[in-house]
């Protein structure tokens, strides 16, 4: 049996040679496997990017819609902020992540160090990136782009971003006029719709002094009828 | 030509000079067959499937960086075809994830105690390893049999260090249960 063994495995090297020696099988030239990587690198990072740009208008469409300030109202103001969460924009940035994730283990730093640390790392990168955009004019600039009318193919996500969520009970708009127990708000037009509010403030100081006619406010309350019984009201102060 | 490193021959394949390839092969075959027949646990046609790894070893060999191991290169093309022959013909899938490579585990080196484990393990090793899993079974082969350290068997499997010694232990303990269940004496 060792007999056969050894014709079978000298046949399989006989075979393999003559196919060489025929250059039927070649070797692939180095650049080939130096494209590779590059190419590889180069969608890794355009994973990461994307990534990080859909987090950043993630936090972005937080902060112009009204969401952000739902967190400094209590249990009341984060529960409205999880129920008016973008989760399918959340979820689609986590698999970006996660394909981020799967081409770093292609590389030897990838594999080399425990899944925790390697994903750890790979969450940062794509958190600073998008912080980074964030700060940058990019999406207030797209922002107005899209307002005019003027930006294809992302301009419906830019102008739903900055809409309030109203059915979770979140307006945004200017005060026309104060009361010690509220205002009145002309609230922010989208598509021509307008609608003018009585907001009834939360229990507390007198009104007048943190607000005045003609400041751009966000409102978050119940909705009975025209009337907004306020639980959180925050002024806008632009960047 | 005895003297002749692995790396050194790689590196005159890869500068064109192709029949240097043959003593390659030559090094490489017993061992090759011998880890795919332990792998495939004789299931499936390892001439084949070494015959694909010599071919893929030879269209890559431009790829090999000749200042590290050729040893843990090759076995990681092996690893690959031999790892594809599995998933074409089980019906259960490969082990897909391990929850070994999330965390860090420490690597604890003990030379002497690992040298007797190993004489030992090696005379054990045949009368239960076509029992076990693929993931156990090829660890066992690759430190046991094919005497790759850690770093080299990490490399092989795409895997943190500390995990292939967590795998090693994991397989080491499935090993012993099939000893028992076959009624043979496992020493530790």
């Amino acid at each position: 049996m060792n007999n056969d063994m050894n014709t079978q495995q000298n046949k399989i090297l006989d075979d393999v040679l003559s196919k060489i020696r025929a250059n039927e099988i070649r070797m692939r030239p180095k650049f080939y496997f130096t494209l590779k990587v590059v190419l590889l690198g180069v969608v890794a990072m355009c994973v990461l990017l994307t990534s990080a740009l859909l987090f950043s208008f993630l936090i972005f469409s937080i902060r112009v819609s009204g969401r952000f300030f739902l967190l400094g109202f209590g249990f009341r103001g984060i529960e409205v902020f999880l129920m008016a969460f973008p989760w399918m924009l959340f979820f689609v940035d986590a698999v970006f992540v996660l394909i981020f994730l799967v081409l770093l283990k292609r590389f030897r730093f990838g594999y080399r160090y425990p899944l925790f640390y390697v994903a750890g790392g790979a969450l940062l990168a794509t958190l600073c990136l998008a912080f980074i955009i964030d700060y940058t004019p990019l999406h207030v600039a797209l922002s107005e782009r899209a307002r005019e009318g003027k930006l294809p193919v992302v301009g419906p996500f830019y102008s739903d971003a900055g809409r309030p969520p109203r059915d979770r009970g979140v307006f945004r708009g200017r005060v026309i006029f104060v009361r010690e127990d509220g205002f009145t708000l002309d609230q922010e037009r989208w598509n021509d719709e307008s609608k003018t509010w009585n907001v009834i403030a939360p229990p507390g100081p007198d009104i007048r002094v943190f607000i005045q006619s003609g400041d751009q406010v966000f409102v978050a309350g119940t909705v009975e009828g025209d009337v907004i019984r306020a639980f959180g009201i925050k002024k806008i102060v632009e960047r | 030509m005895n003297e002749i490193t692995d790396e050194q021959l790689a590196k005159l394949v890869q500068d064109g000079d192709k029949e240097k390839f043959g003593i390659l092969m030559e090094r490489y075959e017993q061992k090759l067959f011998r880890y795919g027949r332990k792998f495939l646990a004789s299931r499936y046609n390892v001439e084949d499937a070494v015959q694909e790894v010599f071919i893929k070893t030879y269209e890559s060999i431009r790829s090999f960086d000749v200042s590290q191991r050729f040893s843990p290169w090759i076995y990681r093309i092996a690893h690959n075809t031999f790892v594809n022959a599995l998933k074409k013909n089980i019906r259960n899938p490969l082990y897909l994830f391990d929850f070994d490579t999330l965390v860090s585990h420490p690597v604890y080196d003990d030379p002497a105690s690992a040298e007797r484990e190993q004489r030992e393990m090696k005379a054990m090793i045949e009368k239960g390893l076509d029992k076990l899993p693929s993931h156990h079974r090829e660890v066992i082969i690759l430190y046991y049999l094919e005497e790759l350290s850690y770093k080299e068997i990490a490399d092989i499997l795409r895997v943190p260090i500390g995990t292939v010694g967590v795998r090693l232990k994991r397989a080491k303990d499935a090993l012993r249960k099939v000893y028992q269940e076959l009624g043979l004496h496992y020493e530790q």
